[in-house]
């Protein structure tokens, strides 16, 4: 089911969390697992089975390791989960990925290794929900989490409706003991769940589902565009992506905090970062900090010099690359963020600061900027379809040097695309206040409360596109 | 808590009407902002509006046919093929028209209509889009006509196209390059240039089905003659196995509750001849010749 839907907004949700409040406690975890099952099945039904295969592999594992005394043993079980789970993935999302790179190769060197491609579709959300699993069997093995027996609770741990898709990529600790907690109904914190889902619905429906009719065009039709065009496809996809995904979590953390939860923030801006660090703490946390945590420390982080610290991060970068999509564009776009950051460590801090700049808000503003712009020009790589479509964006943006509104010749109305543009700059100026204001607990009924729900709810309505447009997140 | 409810939803109110009149008002190179934030608001025009211009003035007499259905229907009823065998034809067809609209349309032009083609193939009785929804309540003639669709397919998006309706106030039809005939047909001069077939392979039958049998029902009750009619496709082998096992027994299980209505399927009545489509759902001028002279065969 999507968030963006009349079934979900006006049907499941309401329905999902009066319920929830009117059931006794003891049988709440009963109605969300089912909630959280029938929301997985709208998608493919089928794929419930390989879900319910990567909990009972995880949640076994759990009371495994915890039950050991062995040390041997404890890590045989984590490799045992932890390969499963993998290879789970490997199977749905990375092994068609895998046959054609070795045919290619196979043809390179005049080789005859023909590995068949499977007809499979990706479950949507499998690589949120495998992370999620994965964090619960580590953390247990590291001693930090005490291993869940409850069976119903671990599956709902996994399977939350809200975050069950696209995340937040939550950690046991901060999920698995508020199912045990009673939940009383706050009118504040019901009111900034709403809140929050109204923002989310916004960013989704009005941003970046409107400005995603003009980038499929402009990204489809590279070839006739001038670079101004293609500068503002690239700059109009870093908006919707950053809208569409923070949307989508912001509906999940809202919808979550209506009952009660408390998820982990996923975005804080990211576009204002002055440095690729910051955006990266900035950006889809719950995944930054699940590299950070199981990847990055484990492979030493930033205690084994300078050049270790930088081969971890290219590392980290280039699997978080990966995790995104079984395409090189993807690991392009991880080997472009690791490449930035790992300049950052060669350059003086003098240069990198803007230190010969003496005013504080230009050189914060100049920060802004290049780091928006190197961001940017990594997303022409997310989002195109082929290394070679990325390629030719590229070399066609910096050789077709005019500004001549190509716009009509790909179906698109000029006037229109510059209405998109004004409104994405607008947004970004905008972003920051509503985003503070939306997460200040206040009471709904309040004038300005009133009215900016009021506009809200009033552009989606009038200026949301409604036509069923999946999460970007959701393929993934 | 009962006066905050309250005062939300009348401040809600006010300022959704003043976001539409702000919308609808505030316009850029002539065009309101409304049309160029959300695709899913058209502008009024186009053959629909064309369409209903000529409605509004003909006169049909007893043995008039009218054409319901999607472009399958307005780029394949010639009302100049249909004159010289001395039949008057109106072709209500619109772009991705679906049955439910059909069926409003047949509804509300019910004194008109005395015989009627419903043109049928498997994408349009597979869902039921909002395109020709939207379309025709921005043209509709009758506001109430407009309201009418609104009611029997209420989106968010024919919501939004009702508003922008009535807060339009000077409308300007928007541009429409194609050659746009009479009584509700257009004609199409290019030639198909690739040989892909059609691509159909499953078929989920949705909401249509229960809508046409709607119009078959309304029709019998009210003394209209129907005929159902499908013209000539692209095909290959997949598609003749899809439509066959697939889509028509669907077609025939709403028929046989209406022994006295033909169905005349031309889809398989040529050898995938490339030279009567303009592309591989659509008949071009030659394509059109062809069909209506064979269907006039039949009708007679």
């Amino acid at each position: 089911m999507l968030f963006n839907t009349f079934d979900f907004l006006f049907l499941f949700f309401p329905l999902v969390t009066l319920v929830y409040y009117l059931l006794p406690h003891s049988y709440r975890w009963i109605w969300l697992l089912g909630a959280s099952v029938y929301f997985y099945s709208y998608f493919i039904p089928y794929y419930l089975l390989i879900l319910v295969l990567a909990i009972v592999i995880d949640y076994s594992a759990g009371i495994l390791i915890e039950n050991s005394n062995n040390p041997k043993h404890k890590k045989y079980y984590l490799i045992a989960s932890v390969v499963s789970t993998v290879l789970l993935l490997f199977i749905f999302k990375y092994y068609n990925f895998a046959a054609q790179n070795i045919n290619h190769l196979s043809g390179f060197i005049q080789q005859d290794w023909k590995v068949n491609l499977i007809s499979i579709a990706l479950p949507v959300g499998l690589s949120f929900h495998t992370f999620q699993s994965l964090s619960y069997v580590i953390e247990v093995y590291w001693g930090k989490q005490k291993a869940e027996r409850h069976f119903g609770i671990y599956s709902l741990y996994v399977m939350f409706y809200p975050q069950l898709v696209a995340g937040p990529i939550e950690r046991p600790q901060n999920v698995l003991h508020q199912f045990y907690e009673k939940h009383t109904f706050y009118k504040e914190q019901f009111t900034m769940g709403l809140r929050l889902m109204a923002w989310g619905l916004f960013k989704k429906v009005v941003i970046a589902d409107n400005i995603n009719v003009v980038t499929n065009r402009i990204f489809e039709n590279s070839t006739h565009l001038d670079s101004f065009s293609l500068y503002a496809g690239a700059f109009l996809f870093s908006i919707q992506i950053y809208c569409d995904f923070s949307g989508y979590s912001d509906m999940a953390i809202g919808s979550a905090k209506c009952m009660g939860f408390r998820l982990m923030e996923n975005f804080n801006l990211p576009y204002i970062s002055q440095s690729i660090k910051e955006f990266w703490s900035r950006w889809h946390i719950s995944l930054s900090t699940w590299f950070k945590d199981y990847v990055y420390l484990p492979l030493g982080g930033s205690r084994l010099g300078k050049k270790k610290t930088v081969l971890n991060q290219v590392y980290v970068f280039l699997i978080s690359g990966f995790w995104h999509g079984a395409n090189w564009t993807f690991i392009i776009w991880g080997a472009l963020h690791g490449l930035y950051n790992s300049i950052g460590h060669f350059i003086p801090k003098k240069v990198l600061n803007f230190n010969f700049i003496k005013n504080d808000f230009i050189k914060k503003k100049a920060n802004q900027f290049i780091v928006f712009n190197l961001v940017l020009f990594a997303w022409i790589f997310f989002r195109a379809n082929s290394l070679a479509d990325a390629f030719n964006y590229i070399h066609n943006m910096f050789s077709h040097i005019s500004i001549n509104y190509g716009f009509a010749e790909i179906g698109l109305k000029r006037v229109s695309v510059l209405v998109l543009i004004f409104i994405a700059v607008l947004f970004l100026t905008m972003d920051r206040r509503i985003h503070e204001f939306i997460r200040k607990e206040s009471n709904l009924f309040s004038v300005k409360a009133i009215v900016i729900f009021s506009v809200l709810v009033s552009l989606i309505i009038t200026c949301g596109f409604w036509g069923k447009v999946q999460f970007i997140y959701f393929q993934f | 808590m009962f006066k905050n409810i309250s005062s939300y939803i009348i401040i809600q109110i006010l300022v959704f009407l003043l976001i539409i009149t702000c919308l609808s008002s505030i316009k850029v190179r002539g065009i309101r902002v409304w049309f160029l934030i959300n695709e899913n608001v058209i502008l009024e025009g186009g053959q629909t509006k064309l369409m209903f211009d000529d409605l509004e003035n003909f006169k049909p007499h007893e043995n008039a046919i009218f054409v319901i259905g999607s472009s399958h229907a307005y780029r394949g009823y010639d009302p100049r093929i249909f004159k010289n065998a001395g039949i008057e034809l109106f072709n209500m067809g619109t772009s991705g028209q679906n049955m439910k609209d059909s069926y409003t349309l047949v509804k509300t032009n019910r004194s008109k209509i005395h015989n009627l083609i419903v043109d049928i193939y498997p994408g349009v009785l597979e869902t039921v889009s909002e395109e020709s929804t939207v379309m025709l309540i921005q043209n509709a003639n009758e506001t109430q006509t407009a309201f009418e669709i609104l009611k029997n397919n209420f989106t968010i998006n024919s919501f939004n196209n009702m508003a922008a309706r009535l807060f339009d106030i000077k409308p300007k039809p928007m541009f429409f390059d194609e050659k746009y005939i009479y009584n509700g047909y257009v004609e199409t001069d290019t030639y198909f240039k690739s040989d892909t077939g059609s691509t159909y392979e499953n078929f989920t039958p949705g909401g249509n089905f229960k809508y046409l049998d709607s119009i078959l029902n309304f029709a019998s009750n009210n003394s209209i003659k129907v005929w159902l009619a499908t013209h000539p496709l692209k095909w290959n082998e997949s598609y003749k196995n899809f439509y066959k096992n697939s889509y028509l027994p669907q077609v025939q299980k709403i028929l046989s509750k209406y022994p006295d209505i033909d169905f005349f399927d031309f889809t398989f009545s040529h050898s995938n001849n490339d030279s009567l489509f303009s592309d591989a759902n659509h008949l071009n001028q030659r394509g059109v010749n062809y069909y209506n002279t064979m269907l006039l065969e039949k009708l007679k």
